[in-house]
């Protein structure tokens, strides 16, 4: 090595090691740590750690709550994507024009992405409260019956996910709009030109110049639906009769409320194998087209 | 003639319909203020009020001044600045280095960075949490702020930033004489105040409204931050409603107000998010 690179890298070690120690001890460390764990059986100020190998993932898979928290995650998953995709992309293509005040709008439109699930779940708490909420007040208004929202077992989890799409909506919306931006405006020009209307202009040009900004709000929203914990945590705890528990709902209750270090560990471990999974699914849809 | 009609009709829908949608955006906000403003027998009415009769800013001052809310806002100060701050000198020293600085294996080496990334928060739960343990940091500050004193996404903002900035500006310094740190210092800081903005909104934002790690570690009461103190509030049932919804705009007036200052920082952050996949 020569003098320069020697001086070079031993003024790297120093820029890099406090974040480094941080990284290894709080990253990776817990990582392998997570996986180590869940081999084994600890109940924290119980007993002693022992392992019990694959033991462990077996009582998982017989465990009900566990597939309930995994079920209602999927669900939610499966209902919010496609719902920030729609909704997302509309907002985007409504606040995606010049007018007077439409800077305005967007902002508006972001506020609830800014707030905290924790103000935004008791907020909506009180919404969706049964007889004195807003929302059951509007209903009767229109004549409908007064809706359960968070207290009935079939409309609980809609009820969140409900909060959930509109806190996050306008986040998905600024990823949308900048890729809307990157359309060249002479597309539109030549296809008004040749008298197409404003439907076949989306489907032919709007959605195949969109499909890497999708591609990337799939993936986002998909993986940050399995990081869910706040709003079900505030709003219901799980219930009614767990049918809100979502997977790190379950995991922190394995982990806090019953000390079961390894059982959770478990959950966490499969968690994470599952997001592997759909991420490199994902990847491998996106290259075959 | 008719075109001009139609476009002013067009016009006018269009505002109806951003108004219409601003006000399902912001409605709940504002029904939470004015429900904050309730005396405890308006709020659990039927059909409800719109505007308070009386307008009570004293619930204000009952939630500040029951249980120990003030003392929830301070230590959601202090562990949110302590990580921005740290986060930003970690990411961007680490950051220079592996923008600049050429020593064995450096990609690899960043690579390695990278990687932690894709691991899910909720996975490194539980060990941080036995970690924190064996340090005798629970229900302390420390446990809060260490475990977020760097992240590998801003060290790859950062890095991202720092490979942009044309290197001529710094041999002269070189050849001046200058060693790394200085040019640190001298050069790139100040031409980093943009990302340095983004990436503090950011990490404000995110540390001041997290729930679960703060959850993980605090036992106590006084050492709750914001967002703990308010899920309690609310989940064992502490207050009415009136007083409740005052505990919320509180917690939200900080990112708020933040948000409503820096805006364009905001958007810029969050493209960034975008473009890390």
């Amino acid at each position: 090595m020569t003098r320069t690179k020697r001086v070079e890298t031993v003024t790297a070690i120093f820029f890099v090691l406090p974040g480094l120690i941080i990284y290894v001890g709080f990253w990776i460390y817990p990582f392998m740590s997570a996986v180590y764990l869940s081999f084994h059986r600890w109940s924290l100020g119980l007993g002693q750690i022992q392992f019990v190998g694959i033991k462990q993932y077996v009582s998982l898979v017989q465990d009900n709550n566990f597939w309930n928290a995994l079920r209602n995650t999927f669900f939610f998953m499966g209902t919010t994507v496609p719902l920030f995709m729609v909704i997302s992309l509309f907002l985007a293509v409504l606040v995606n024009r010049g007018i007077k005040g439409i800077g305005i709008f967007r902002t508006a439109y972001y506020i609830p992405v800014v707030t905290s699930l924790v103000a935004v779940g008791v907020i909506w708490s009180w919404l969706y409260d049964v007889d004195y909420g807003l929302l059951n007040f509007f209903l009767t208004k229109l004549g409908f019956s007064p809706f359960l929202w968070l207290s009935g077992i079939n409309t609980a989890l809609p009820s969140i996910i409900l909060v959930y799409v509109w806190q996050q909506a306008g986040f998905y919306m600024v990823i949308y709009l900048a890729g809307l931006q990157n359309i060249p405006e002479v597309y539109y020009e030549a296809a008004k030109i040749d008298g197409a209307g404003w439907w076949p202009q989306f489907r032919h040009i709007t959605l195949p110049s969109l499909s890497e900004v999708t591609f990337v709000v799939l993936i986002v929203a998909a993986i940050q639906s399995w990081r869910m914990f706040a709003l079900v945590h505030v709003m219901t705890e799980g219930g009614p009769l767990g049918s809100t528990e979502l997977i790190l709902n379950y995991l922190y209750d394995r982990a806090f409320r019953a000390f079961q270090m390894g059982y959770s560990s478990s959950i966490a471990t499969i968690m994470f194998v599952f997001l592997v999974f759909f991420t490199l699914l994902q990847w491998k849809i996106r290259k075959r087209r | 003639m008719n075109d001009k009609r139609n476009e002013v009709t067009r016009r006018i829908l269009l505002y109806v319909l951003l108004s219409a949608v601003a006000a399902v955006m912001v409605g709940p906000f504002l029904w939470s203020l004015s429900t904050s403003l309730k005396l405890g027998k308006e709020t659990y009415i039927f059909p409800p009020t719109f505007i308070p009769s009386t307008v009570r800013w004293s619930n204000y001052l009952t939630v500040l001044q029951t249980a120990h809310f003030p003392r929830y806002f301070l230590n959601s100060t202090i562990v949110t600045v302590a990580r921005v701050i740290a986060t930003l000198l970690t990411a961007s020293l680490a950051a220079y280095a592996f923008a600049r600085l050429r020593f064995p294996k450096r990609d690899m080496f960043f690579f390695f960075f990278l990687v932690g990334m894709m691991i899910p928060p909720q996975v490194t739960v539980v060990p941080k949490f036995l970690i924190i343990r064996r340090f005798n940091w629970i229900d302390t500050y420390w446990g809060i702020i260490v475990p977020g004193l760097f992240t590998p996404f801003a060290l790859f903002v950062f890095r991202q930033f720092f490979l942009a900035i044309p290197v001529e500006l710094e041999e002269a310094a070189i050849i001046d004489g200058c060693n790394h740190f200085q040019i640190f210092c001298k050069i790139i800081l100040p031409l980093s105040k943009p990302v340095f903005a983004t990436m503090a909104i950011f990490r404000f934002v995110f540390c001041w409204n997290e729930l679960l790690w703060p959850l993980v570690v605090i036992n106590s009461e006084e050492m709750r931050v914001l967002q703990v103190g308010l899920a309690i509030f609310k989940i064992e049932g502490m207050f009415q409603y009136n007083l409740l919804m005052a505990a919320a705009v509180m917690a939200v007036i900080p990112t708020l107000g933040f948000f409503l200052i820096f805006q364009r920082y905001f958007v810029r952050a969050q493209a960034l998010t975008g473009l890390k996949l």
